[in-house]
């Protein structure tokens, strides 16, 4: 091998002198980057393990519920709600089987579905209907107060009128048309101009008729 | 030059280091892959764009054979971007959350896909003809079939469930259902018609105030050319020895399918049937079978005494039929058969059968002269089709190059030219070729008015090829106020002569309520429910909280103004356990459901960002989709 040059020797311990310096460090950077590309990785692979085993079991529930399979739609229910509180999976698993408990006439085991959708969901749209449903359900109760109370508090503008109207319909079972009368016009200027709330529109509209109110 | 570099080494390295960094984040594709113009955008979800031909498409796709003047509408279309922007959002949605469909299931739909099948099977072929026909590549199927699978695993538990209360169905039934009887007095407003003075300041004023609904459509009278793969097909003549030649090498073709016929004794074997049962029945069956081979010839009769078929009573006969018209393992006995032969004991699941093979037809080649219509058709839509793709080019090309005649077009293809009388721009279907919106749009671009060039080829699909030239064209017109006078008058005529029936009216009820005398002409009182009543005003009125009876109340009516005596109200009550709550529950769930789901898309939608462009969607309306 050829001696180097003046030069090239010059360049090549200025080199060194820099790596000297600066390695440590550079070493250091490189190697947290790619920790944490690491970690960033294994953190989504994790995620997206636990996303597929809850879609499994939802889909599970989900035909089951379909085909009336109870036996199986409670124990994959109970799993999917134990295993996985925090996904929107498990959230959407115990609406389904509060619906065929609903179904079944089992309001109690309902009930219990749907507190535990509003405790533990993380999506404020599904919390809000769970809400919705189990004032529904404490309505047929008898258990006005309870009812409003679950009404009560902050709500979704797009669920604004659904929990109106139902306010309007306890405070009149309770015998009280006035307050009632109250909700039902607040229900009518909350309820979206869809299709869908044309139809709500009608049904609010006739209940604020037969109270007398405009 | 590489001096240069060397000495300014730093700044080329920033440099290097700068025309690097964009790949690492946005990969090589997006330098490469020549994305949609800006004004093809029609929307947005979270800066996913939906471009104006994926609309063009997914409009046609959902119009099927839908009438095009609903099809083309853009109420319609509009509805269909909404359903676009909805999927998105949902898919969207279901990645963030991970509700990633598991393959399983796709690969099911994939093989159950009622498309993709062949005498009852999934056959790869077939699928990868479809997909093709349809220009899907299967990843984009699977795609769609696992958006559909999302969507139903995120809708079904936010729609359904939404429980109506019992105490509310058990109102709502009780408010439908009461009576109240009601006099009428009435106010007509024809009465009144004499009466009304219209100055002319009037007329002259509302037709200034609503000068759009006094004008005329556009339109356009043109001129234009078809080119059709029918109409070419039907100028081919075929020849004896063309359509002989073809007979002679497509001999599968010609065929006609075999039937048999075949008479059969049933032994039933019901559904859950015991073991002994089954036991017996087959002893039965084979016994009979036994009795069948020592006498042949008594079948009919032995089938009329022991089939448990419809069949008995003609001796088992089943008249002709097709192979796979049976259950499979009857199918499998009969066309094995020799003619008159006796088969086994054949079990299907209703049980157990003797088929005897009576008759055969078909199965053998039609003549060359029962073939020949079809032979001859087949061959007209081959040559046609081969026409059409040959003068394509030629067609779009003259039409082209020509841009203020057809002739050259006409001569050349020996096609000839149509003219039109007036077309109104998003008038009423005409019948014929110009009804096409693609056609309706190329008329009516800015374009092809100022210029009146020759439109281009435009594909109406059904290989049809069609250009079209505007000769004559009126704008919008307001017509004269002379023109519409009549009519105008008549219209604030009754407008006039229901608001002075209303004061009328209203006159009436203030002194009825006061409780003063007033002679009054009532028409029989009568019972009636809130449905009945006519318009909303009338039902209000009606039906509002009454504390004492007579109660006096009025509304406008279609015919003008009607004064109410309400003698009495009748309201049924309702217990939580009538049958009628229980169908109303299934309704109210419906519909409440449905709004919920609305509620939960708005409020994704709100999140995921959606813009819609409505200006470029109706500026897409006025210029051809090509």
């Amino acid at each position: 091998m050829a001696a180097y040059d003046l030069e090239e020797q010059e360049q090549l311990s200025a080199m060194k002198a820099w790596w000297e310096k600066y390695g440590n460090l550079i070493s250091t950077v490189v190697a947290v980057i790619a920790l944490a590309v690491l970690a960033w990785q294994a953190w989504s692979w994790y995620q997206r393990s636990q996303n597929d085993k809850a879609t499994a079991l939802y889909a599970e529930v989900f035909l089951a519920a379909q085909g009336g399979d109870s036996a199986k739609l409670q124990q994959a229910a109970n799993q999917l709600t134990n295993e996985y509180p925090g996904l929107l999976q498990a959230s959407l698993g115990a609406l389904l089987a509060a619906k065929v408990d609903v179904d079944k006439k089992d309001t109690k085991s309902a009930k219990v579905k749907l507190a535990w959708v509003m405790e533990h969901s993380k999506e404020v749209l599904v919390k809000d209907l769970a809400r919705l449903r189990l004032a529904t359900l404490l309505l047929d109760d008898k258990a006005y107060d309870e009812s409003l109370k679950q009404l009560e508090g902050g709500v979704t503008q797009e669920f604004a009128s659904r929990f109106a109207e139902l306010r309007g319909d306890v405070l009149l079972e309770q015998g009280k048309p006035d307050p009632a009368r109250q909700a039902y016009k607040q229900a009518l200027e909350k309820i979206p101009a869809t299709v869908e709330g044309g139809t709500l529109k009608n049904i609010v509209q006739t209940k604020l008729d037969e109270l007398g109110g405009n | 030059m590489f001096d240069a570099v060397r000495n300014n080494r730093r700044i080329v390295q920033i440099f290097l280091a700068l025309i690097t960094l964009p790949f690492a984040f946005f990969g090589v594709e997006s330098y490469l892959r020549d994305g949609p113009g800006d004004t093809d955008v029609i929307a947005t979800v979270s800066g996913q764009k939906i471009t104006a031909v994926e609309l063009t498409n997914k409009v046609r796709e959902a119009a099927g054979d839908k009438d095009p003047a609903v099809a083309n509408t853009p109420a319609f279309r509009d509805q269909v971007l909404d359903a676009m922007v909805d999927e998105r959002v949902i898919g969207l949605t279901a990645a963030d959350v991970g509700l990633a469909v598991p393959k399983s299931i796709i690969q099911d739909a994939y093989l159950h896909e009622p498309a993709f099948q062949e005498n009852g099977k999934f056959s790869p072929k077939k699928a990868e003809y479809v997909l093709q026909a349809s220009n899907m590549t299967k990843h984009a199927f699977e795609q769609r079939v696992s958006d559909v699978a999302a969507q139903r695993l995120l809708i079904a538990p936010l729609t359904q469930g939404s429980s109506v209360s019992k105490v509310v169905l058990a109102r709502w039934v009780a408010l439908s259902e009461e009576q109240r009887t009601v006099a009428e007095w009435k106010v007509g407003a024809a009465s009144f018609k004499a009466a009304v003075k219209l100055s002319d300041d009037v007329v002259q004023k509302y037709y200034e105030a609503n000068k759009s609904k006094f004008e005329t459509a556009e339109r356009a009278k043109v001129e234009y050319v078809v080119l059709n793969a029918d109409d070419l097909a039907s100028k081919v003549k075929v020849t004896d020895a063309e359509a002989r030649k073809w007979y002679d090498e497509h001999p599968k073709d010609y065929v006609q399918p075999e039937e048999r016929r075949a008479s059969h004794i049933l032994i039933e074997v019901p559904e859950g049937a015991k073991p002994e049962q089954k036991a017996a029945a087959k002893k039965k069956a084979e016994d009979l079978l036994a009795r069948l081979k020592a006498a042949p010839g008594s079948f009919a009769q032995l089938a009329k005494a022991n089939s448990a078929d419809g069949s008995a009573e003609q001796g088992g006969d089943l008249g002709f039929f097709a192979k796979g018209a049976t259950e499979p393992e009857f199918d499998a006995a009969v066309f094995a058969l020799k003619p008159h032969e006796i088969s086994n004991v054949v079990q299907t699941k209703f049980g157990y059968h003797i088929i005897q093979l009576t008759d055969m037809r078909g199965g053998k080649p039609k003549s060359f002269d029962d073939a020949r219509t079809d032979i001859v058709s087949a061959l007209q839509q081959q040559a046609g089709a081969k026409a059409l793709a040959e003068s394509t080019d030629q067609f779009t090309d003259l039409v082209f190059q020509q841009p203020l005649t057809f002739k050259p077009v006409a001569e050349k293809l020996g096609i000839s030219i149509r003219r039109s009388d007036w077309v109104e721009k998003g008038g009423l279907p005409a019948g014929g070729a110009l009804d096409d919106a693609r056609v309706q749009a190329a008329i009516f671009a800015a374009d092809s008015l100022k210029e009146r060039h020759n439109s281009a080829a435009l594909d109406l699909g059904k290989g049809t090829l069609l250009s079209v030239r505007v000769l004559d064209y009126q704008p919008r017109k307001l017509k004269p106020l002379a023109e519409v006078r009549g009519q105008l008058e008549l219209q604030l005529i009754a407008e006039e002569s229901v608001k002075l029936a209303k004061a009328e009216g209203e006159a009436r009820l203030a002194k009825l309520q006061t409780g003063a005398p007033v002679p009054a002409t009532w028409g029989t009182p009568r019972a009636v429910h809130r449905h009945e009543m006519p318009g909303e005003e009338a039902r209000k009125a009606v039906f509002k909280e009454i504390k004492k009876f007579p109660a006096y109340v009025g509304a406008v009516t279609p015919e003008g103004y009607t004064v109410y005596r309400i003698d009495q109200a009748s309201k049924p009550t309702v217990a939580l356990d009538d049958p009628r709550i229980g169908m109303l529950s299934q309704q109210f769930a419906q519909a409440y459901g449905a709004a919920d789901w609305r509620s939960v898309l708005t409020g994704l939608r709100a999140r995921h960002g959606v813009e819609i462009f409505r200006d470029r969607l109706a500026a897409k309306a006025d210029s051809p989709a090509e």
